[in-house]
């Protein structure tokens, strides 16, 4: 599963999008990966992310089971870094979302510093990847090109709603939420941030970025009829 | 070097798809001699693996999304693009495609790149190995939590 790599939109959409992973062995021959990866997700801290994950249990803002209706009014809505970090218990494909280019060239020349020994990707433009590998004095070993949707594309829905949806490249975001979502921050029954924070809790890899989310919804809600 | 993998992906973003309309796909492609990534889920799902034929009892079940992955000589890129195209304006869903290759040794891809753009792609997004990964010496651990990413 490429679960990053087809995000809808045009370079330009992804400057506040970038995703940092990082993979240990899949055959375990490294017993320090869990360590490694702890330090992985340590360091991304300082860098302020929009996101954490960890593929086995989930990203900074995850789902409950025990929800009622009052969850409407006093649910918390921040995000739990630390929770990812305390929740990683197996090695497992880590990752660190960020909403500037910024932030994501520091970290990657922080982790090439490291020296972890564990694969690290990318993901974002094309562009966006090569300024942190520069910024970073590093070669880039291969690149995986997204050649976006074909076929029967009018099955795809509109433009705002898949660029929210396929923030989630494993299908856990409906295109149905995401428009439900949009429709609210229309209705003004919704803020961006409290919309971008529900579509969030179904990423369960926690790669959704809520700061790109955000930007969607509020122009959603100013640019169109 | 000298590879090309692609990812042929249907179904996705939430459209979902059929193993009849993937089975057509597999089928034009064995029929062109690209073999299939040996560890991929559909190829385990085929009954002739030489024909990309899949089981018979699965070819009307309904999933969200599958991947189809094959390797080939760079020099093969444009053919196999064209031929998905061919293909995929014969089945009921979306389709999405990855392309991946090795950098040169300082970091450059400017073998790959330009035959997509030749064929109209405008690239927008990737996902780049920065090559940090290192081999380690095998324990006697139990393997690791595996991640569909």
């Amino acid at each position: 599963m490429t679960n990053t790599l087809h995000r809808f939109g045009d370079a330009a959409s992804f400057s506040d999008d970038y995703i940092v992973f990082a993979i240990p062995s899949k055959s375990n021959k490294d017993p320090n990966a869990l360590p490694k990866l702890h330090r992985f997700l340590e360091i991304a801290m300082e860098y302020k992310p929009v996101n954490l994950g960890d593929a086995r249990h989930g990203g900074a803002l995850r789902s409950s089971k025990n929800l009622g209706p009052l969850a409407h009014w006093n649910r918390d809505m921040k995000p739990d870094f630390q929770a990812v970090i305390k929740g990683l218990t197996v090695p497992t494909t880590c990752a660190a979302v960020f909403d500037n280019a910024h932030a994501a060239e520091q970290f990657v020349k922080r982790i090439k510093e490291e020296d972890l020994g564990m694969s690290v990707n990318v993901s974002t433009s094309i562009e966006g990847a090569e300024r942190c590998c520069n910024y970073a004095c590093i070669d880039r070993h291969s690149v995986g090109y997204s050649l976006g949707f074909e076929g029967k594309t009018e099955k795809i829905p509109n433009s705002q709603v898949t660029t929210l949806s396929t923030m989630c490249g494993h299908g856990m975001i409906s295109h149905s939420l995401a428009k439900k979502m949009i429709d609210f921050v229309k209705e003004n029954r919704r803020t961006p941030e409290q919309a971008a924070t529900y579509l969030s809790r179904f990423c369960s890899c926690g790669i959704f970025n809520p700061s790109r989310a955000k930007r969607i919804l509020e122009d959603a809600r100013t640019n169109s009829k | 070097m000298g590879d090309v993998g692609f990812t042929i992906e249907f179904g996705r973003p939430g459209v979902g798809v059929r193993f009849r309309d993937i089975q057509q796909m597999c089928w034009a492609l064995a029929k062109v001699n690209v073999s299939f990534e040996k560890k991929n889920p559909i190829t385990s799902l085929m009954s002739d693996v030489s024909t990309g034929t899949l089981r018979e009892d699965i070819l009307n079940e309904k999933v969200m999304s599958a991947i189809v992955e094959i390797k080939v000589p760079v020099e093969r890129t444009e053919e196999i693009v064209r031929l998905v195209w061919e293909i995929e304006k014969q089945l009921d869903t979306v389709v999405a495609l990855g392309v991946a290759t090795r950098c040169g040794e300082h970091g450059e891809e400017v073998v790959v790149a330009p035959i997509l753009e030749k064929l109209g792609y405008k690239l927008q997004r990737a996902k780049t190995n920065i090559g940090l990964g290192r081999v380690v010496e095998p324990t006697s651990e139990p393997a690791r939590e595996t991640a569909n990413v």
